[in-house]
């Protein structure tokens, strides 16, 4: 199953089309230049990533024998090529390492084949990475390269680095990666022609802005080209962390939080798509090439169940057709029809099922209701719910959940007071363990988890009834507040007032200046005359690139395109992120990694002390039964 | 001008010629006084004076001196070598200058004597001596007078190899190689002739190959193409053979008295000998055929690729095979397509109609193309400028013939003639063939012109040529930076010409300006440079870390901060002081670092973080730490560190949380030493709950109390332990011995969740609301005890409401 999807009918950005097959040609390329059967021992997480560029079947193609996974542990293998495709990750180093050096030491074994070993970074090769190589012990026969997998379409409007790490990265302050969505973004406009305006609004994008700008220069980007892009927002995802921690209610959001979307891919349990006796999980890809997903994935949750009930009647109606078809020519005509009805027969009762599931774990579960209560009354009208995140507390519910709504009401109500905030922290340590006090530091440092500092000017009330954040109305009017149920992601409120004929820029930056971020500004990029003039006798809307620098949800991505289809727009939106996010992601970052040693080694010995205990018994039962054994041969012998 | 034909010798199946390139611009040279070394493809000479020759000049300006001069015989610089002996000279293909010393030094310089690099070929305290030397291009074959036979294939990259030399080695009467490129190994291969009639062939790590021969060798050169082998015996035969000794092509006895003072190649398989002594130059071809030309002067003989160029006293000459494009042309009494078009396109000069008859004539045989393609290419080859103008006229003729012909050709062969023809002037002196000019390419061209300094020739070649003027403008701006003016006036002459151009590298002219000590102009021009990966590493250099990390920060590359970075770690002369003076107040620099520290360099990182007054982060630091040990002591010793770090940061909050953990990894320890529990590693919660699965209540109890549980907290953390042990009973007297604080909906659920609907339903009447009451009986399927509910609440619809999900056969009331 392939996840690439298909651009062939693109009415904006058309040049994406050439920059994604010149990104798999680099690919084949680097598979080309280490010649004979290779192995590809890969970052999990760019298999995924691959898949939306190249068909994984053409790997084979290229003489690639396997893909394994990027872990520690050992493998044996007499492929003579070990291509390693992985992140400039300091964590990565350690594993390729360790592989390495095992199949090197397996070389002076007699009956082993010379290897050889390439290292291919994704997007690039760091000093650092070289560096941490080498003192692990890698030798310098390694031949290094680069694979410069920037922005990958996940879909016609969703441009995506799929670098998961970015935020846990700008969490530490390590802003690197940065520089790699610069690279990406540069490499992008050598296709899509230069991106004549730039905004931005956090720290971030305006570090990003700048490089941008310097980097141009010095790639010398062909100014000739017709810029299918005419403007770019950058934002900083720390402008707003309230609304990831907001429930998504469309329908795509609401796949992403309840079975994890990667790589525009989901797993389900075989059951869930009523495929009963399976054991594998199904994965189902969720991407415009699906017309009908098209149509639901931006919908309120309560809207999808009526929207599939309209569609299954019209399918059973077109079946309908060849009853009602009288001569030849109708029905050749319904069979030429027929195979986009099966197929769309075929994804209906995928999302009918889908759908049901959902419901299933969504309105039919108390708790989620619950919980869905508390956050519309934190959003609409800053009613805290301190006793209900204390009773998650002490049944010691899962945390991150925990933290989503405890986050969402700190960030809603300005902060804790004093005591809460100590006794809430005080509880998570207790009941979680005392090393989220990183989780803690971190939260409190991205002002996710605070104490209150009396009443603020800037705080959400405010924002709230400046930007008018909420409207409950959604389900009559088109309006994108609907994929939270009411209240609409601030980012793209801000975007309609950037974009607004009405408001523009002047009260975009007052009030990004007010309650966000003093970080808010616009830039040029020189294009040529002849560009300039091309641009002009363009019909179609302009398109602005909205690019999250730090993550996206799938709710905001909704909203987006909801905007789009809204009249009063007359410009056309478009998604760029390094990242794909969710509320738990987002909180998952901020945990430190430490394994509790002394747990661990108390696992290993009760473990390894299992394994003795069976181990003797069963030696006890087998010398019982060759007693017996004994015995009864003795008693024959007798008889 | 007449016929070039009637110049030609007719030798051997083929026709030579002599060109007159320059009559010798310098004066009261006399060569027989010199050892003269020259640059292929028409270059430079090199001449140094003949330590063996008695010294008829006695000035001293001539001692000790290298003589550079254009193949014209302008003089173009000096070079004061010193009180050292030369042994041997040679030019690499961009014209630098390799010498090779006595003491087995070896320098090469640039044209004007600046020295680029110094080898030494050995140790100085091994007292070694160069005995013979071969130079070439790109390397150097020394035989010491140790019987050494050292080689460098690669002067950008002098690698010194050492072949094998045979045991007993007899008087070397001459040495050649075979250069790696011709050789099967890759490597260069070295022959070495003795006077015991032995030739010797040494390759890299294999033994000597000896070769013994009828008669001694006295000189031996191996031709362009590195297939074939010329040598001289002592008793006057030229031998050529195949250099893998497997054809004899000639053997041609001289009988000339002594041997010639060079053997040179010449156009292929033709060898030229120079009796300097008897004023003959020979010429000997594969078929015993020869030709003499006579000298009453000293000459020296440079083979070229397609020729061979004699420099005498006098003139700078070229004898070559004429080129077989040229021949049919020219020749008397034989006719082709383009000698037709020649002289139709004469004709046409001479307002004749034959011309056009001609031409349609040789259209109509459809060999005009190819007449066209000739002229041109013959053009390209002939050495006057007349020629050169008639055959381009005719070409240019022919093709308006042509449908659909391609005229680039035309115009490029314009465009090279006027670029040979420039360099050709005596100024310049550069004598290169249109074959040459092919082989070496355009860009060794510029980069011979610019090492002359002939910078704006240079640029105005690679206009002509559409080639890239950036090399030529970078290497104008470093002679610039080199030149005496103020660094002021330097940088804006450099700016303003070059400030424009797209992707210069203002970073290698900064570094040479810094090498030539100009600090503060290196640092002004390094500003004009846009890539920071160019300019960071030059500024590190430059010892100036503190503008490398701005740049590199301003540049957002990682990579570049922490190369800046690691240099400030790895050098002694930055002590930590200056190293955290350097990066305090710049944010990203830090962060990076700190990751880094992180995995590699935990000390430093607490170092870093005491000088930033961070003691938080050395809490957490030490937190991280602690879980990469399972010793004990260790991870309380370390809890203590962070105590005191948040205790000094007035972090309360984490202070009191570190102090309490330090409080319950105690109680742990004691409870893991009085009883066989194990809980060191878990959780406050986690460890109430063992103890409550294995009855400890006095110590759940004393914990709970210890860090003040919440009531609701124990109370489910309790619940779920005994529920999770099925002790039902117990669950029970716990819910009964007080009121729960959780009320009594948890019990009820985590009994369903257990499938025990018996125990569930000792809870329900505890629970103060009567419709949940009824939700769970209904979900436990008690419809009688649910009706009751509602009965006792009078709840008319609810009653109606259970009664509806209750089954038929069951009698629920109908009313109140």
């Amino acid at each position: 199953m392939s996840s690439k999807i298909d651009l062939d009918n693109l009415t904006y950005l058309k040049g994406v089309k050439s920059y994604r097959e010149f990104v798999e040609k680099e690919f084949l390329n680097i598979l080309e230049s280490v010649s004979g059967k290779k192995a590809i021992i890969i970052d999990p997480d760019l298999v995924g990533a691959l898949s939306l560029i190249l068909e994984i079947p053409v790997l084979k193609e290229h003489n690639v024998d396997k893909l394994i996974p990027l872990s520690s542990e050992p493998f044996k293998t007499q492929i003579k090529k070990l291509v390693f495709l992985v992140r400039p990750q300091m964590s990565s180093m350690k594993k390729v390492a360790d592989q390495i050096i095992q199949h090197e030491q397996n070389q002076t074994k007699k009956d082993s084949v010379e290897q050889n070993f390439y290292v291919f970074f994704v997007p690039r090769v760091t000093i650092i990475c070289k560096k941490i190589l080498e003192q692990l012990g890698v030798s310098g026969s390694v031949i290094y390269g680069e694979f410069h997998l920037d922005l990958i379409p996940f879909d016609e409007d969703v441009y995506s680095l799929a670098n998961e790490k970015a935020f846990r990265d700008y969490v530490l302050g390590d802003i690197s990666s940065l520089y790699y969505v610069s690279r990406a973004l540069v490499s992008i406009q050598s296709f899509i022609g230069i991106i004549p305006e730039i905004y931005y609004m956090g720290e971030h994008s305006k570090i990003l802005s700048e490089m941008l700008l310097r980097m141009r220069q010095e790639s010398d980007l062909d100014d000739s080209l017709t810029p299918q892009v005419k403007y770019l927002l950058l934002v900083d995802r720390e402008n707003d962390l309230l609304t990831p921690m907001v429930t998504q209610l469309n329908y795509e959001g609401m796949i992403d939080e309840l079975y994890g979307i990667n790589h525009t891919l989901v797993e389900l349990e075989p059951s869930v798509l009523g495929k009963e006796g399976k054991i594998e999980k199904e994965k189902m890809v969720l991407n415009s090439n699906d017309f009908l997903f098209t149509e639901l994935r931006d919908l309120n949750m309560a809207l999808v169940a009526p929207f599939l009930v309209k569609k299954a009647r019209s399918v059973s109606s077109q079946y309908d057709t060849r009853k009602k078809a009288r001569n030849i020519g109708d029905l050749k005509n319904f069979i030429k029809k027929l195979p986009n009805i099966q197929r769309e027969h075929a994804s209906l009762g995928t999302h009918i099922s889908l759908t049901m599931d959902i419901g299933a774990k969504t309105t039919g579960n108390s708790d989620f209701l619950e919980r869905l209560d508390y956050e519309l009354n934190l959003l609409v009208e800053s009613q805290q719910c301190d006793d209900y995140i204390e009773d998650r507390i002490a049944q010691q519910k899962d945390l991150i959940s925990v933290l989503r709504i405890l986050c969402l009401q700190s960030m809603v109500v300005g902060g804790l007071k004093n005591k809460k905030f100590d006794f809430f922290r005080n509880e998570i340590i207790q009941t979680y363990g005392y090393k989220h006090i990183f989780t803690l530091d971190s939260l409190e440092k991205l002002g996710m988890l605070k104490k209150s500092e009396g009443r603020s000017k800037r705080g959400f009330a405010q924002i709230r009834k400046t930007l008018d954040l909420i409207d409950e109305n959604y389900e009559n009017t088109k309006h994108f507040s609907s994929v939270h149920s009411g209240y609409a992601p601030q980012i793209i409120k801000l975007v309609q007032i950037l974009f607004n004929s009405k408001q523009g820029y002047n009260v975009f930056q007052d009030l990004v200046n007010n309650f966000y971020t003093e970080n808010v500004g616009r830039k040029k990029q020189k294009i040529s005359i002849q560009a300039k003039e091309e641009m002009k006798e363009n019909t179609e809307k302009p398109v602005c690139m909205v690019f999250f620098v730090g993550g996206v949800t799938f709710a905001e991505i909704s909203a987006i395109r909801i905007l789009n289809q809204m009249e009063q727009t007359d410009v056309h939106f478009i998604i760029g992120t390094t990242h794909i996010t969710n509320g738990n992601k987002i909180i998952e970052s901020t945990f430190e990694k430490v394994e509790d040693n002394i747990l661990k080694k108390k696992k290993d010995e009760f473990l390894r002390n299992k394994k003795i205990k069976i181990r003797e018994k069963q030696q006890e039962q087998l010398q019982k039964q060759l007693l017996k054994k004994e015995k009864q041969e003795k008693g024959k012998k007798k008889n | 001008m007449d016929n070039p034909s009637l110049t030609w010798n007719e030798f051997d199946r083929y026709f030579y010629e002599k060109h007159d390139f320059y009559q010798m611009e310098w004066e009261d040279i006399d060569l027989s006084n010199y050892i003269v070394s020259a640059s292929r493809f028409g270059g430079l000479l090199a001449l140094i004076l003949d330590d063996s020759k008695v010294i008829q000049i006695n000035s001293v300006s001539v001692k000790h001196r290298i003589f550079i001069y254009t193949s014209s015989g302008v003089l173009i610089s000096q070079i004061d070598y010193g009180n050292k002996k030369v042994k041997g000279v040679g030019w690499t293909l961009d014209e630098r200058l390799l010498v090779v010393y006595e003491d087995c030094s070896v320098m090469i310089y640039d044209i004007f004597g600046e020295i680029i690099k110094t080898v030494l070929m050995t140790q100085e305290k091994d007292q070694e001596l160069v005995y013979r030397t071969v130079v070439w291009e790109n390397g150097i074959v020394i035989l010491t007078k140790k019987d050494r036979l050292l080689v460098i294939e690669s002067m950008d990259d002098p690698k010194i190899m050492e072949y094998t030399l045979p045991l007993k080695l007899g008087a070397v009467t001459a040495m050649e190689i075979i250069l790696p490129f011709f050789t099967f190994s890759g490597h260069t291969e070295v022959l070495i002739s003795t006077l015991d009639n032995r030739l010797y062939i040494l390759a890299e790590k294999s033994e000597p190959l000896e070769i013994e021969l009828d008669e001694g060798i006295v000189d031996l050169v191996i031709s362009p193409t590195g297939k074939l082998l010329a040598y001289y015996t002592t008793s006057g035969s030229l031998y050529v053979v195949s250099t893998d000794f497997e054809k004899n092509y000639l053997k041609f006895n001289c009988n000339t008295k002594g041997s010639p003072k060079q053997i040179s190649w010449c156009s292929g398989d033709t060898v030229l000998l120079n009796f300097e002594k008897n004023n003959l130059l020979l010429m000997v071809g594969p078929s015993q055929s020869y030709l003499q030309y006579y000298y009453y002067e000293p000459i020296h003989l440079v083979t070229e690729i397609d020729g061979t160029r004699i420099i005498s006293n006098t003139k700078c000459e070229f004898l070559r095979k004429v080129p077989e494009v040229i021949v049919p042309i020219f020749q008397l009494g034989v006719s082709s397509p383009a000698a037709f078009l020649y002289d139709a396109s004469e004709a046409f000069l001479n307002v004749t109609s034959k011309g056009d008859e001609t031409i349609r004539m040789i259209l109509k045989n459809r060999e005009l193309t190819l007449a066209v393609d000739n002229c041109l290419e013959a053009a390209g080859h002939s050495f006057s400028l007349e020629i050169q103008l008639k055959l381009m006229r005719a070409a240019s003729l022919g093709k308006t013939y042509l449908d659909g012909y391609y005229h680039d050709d035309f115009g490029i062969m314009a465009k090279d003639l006027r670029v040979l023809n420039q360099v050709k002037t005596f100024d310049i002196g550069m004598c290169i063939t249109y074959t040459q000019y092919k082989k070496m390419g355009v860009g060794l061209l510029i980069e011979r012109l610019v090492n002359r300094r002939f910078h704006y020739i240079a640029l105005k070649i690679c206009e002509c040529l559409a080639e890239s003027k950036d090399r030529v403008l970078v290497r104008w701006a470093c002679d610039k930076v080199k030149s005496s003016g103020s660094d002021e006036d330097i940088l804006n002459s450099i700016v303003s010409k070059l400030g424009k151009e797209k992707g210069i590298s203002f970073a290698s002219i900064a570094s040479v300006a810094y090498s030539e000590g100009k600090k503060k102009l290196a640092i002004k021009l390094l500003d004009h440079e846009n890539s920071a990966s160019q300019q960071v590493p030059l500024l590190i250099n430059m010892q100036k870390p503190e503008r490398a990390l701005i740049k590199a920060i301003e540049s957002g590359k990682a990579d570049l901060i922490y190369l800046v970075l690691l240099h400030m770690i790895n050098d002694p002369d930055y002590s930590e002081e200056k190293l955290f003076g350097i990066i305090q107040n710049k944010k990203i620099a830090i962060n990076l670092f700190v990751k880094y520290c992180k995995k590699k360099d935990p000390g430093f990182l607490i170092k870093l973080y005491s000088e930033l007054k961070q003691p938080t982060k050395i809490g957490l630091f030490k937190i991280v730490e602690s879980y990469q040990t399972n010793d004990f002591n260790e991870i309380m010793k370390l809890r203590n560190v962070s105590s005191m770090a948040f205790s000094s940061s007035k972090n309360t909050f984490f202070k009191k949380m570190t102090d309490e953990n330090i409080k319950f990894l105690n109680f742990q320890k004691q409870l893991e030493e009085k009883t066989p529990l194990k809980v060191i590693g878990h959780t406050i919660n986690e460890t109430l709950t063992i103890l409550i699965k294995r009855e400890y209540y006095k110590e759940a109890k004393r914990l709970k109390k210890m860090f003040s549980v919440p009531n609701e907290r124990f109370w489910w953390v309790k619940m779920k332990a005994l529920a999770s042990k099925h002790r039902w009973k117990e669950l029970f007297d716990f819910a009964n011995n007080e009121k729960s604080p959780i009320g009594y909906e948890p019990f009820v659920d985590i009994c369903i969740q257990n499938s025990v609907s018996d125990q569930a339903l000792k809870y329900i009447p505890k629970i103060k609301e009567p419709i949940t009451k009824v939700k769970y009986y209904l979900k436990l399927k008690k419809f009688e005890l649910a009706a009751n509910v509602a009965i006792s609440q009078k709840d008319q619809t609810l009653l109606d409401d259970i009664r509806n999900r209750a089954p038929k056969n069951l009698k629920i009331p109908h009313n109140i």
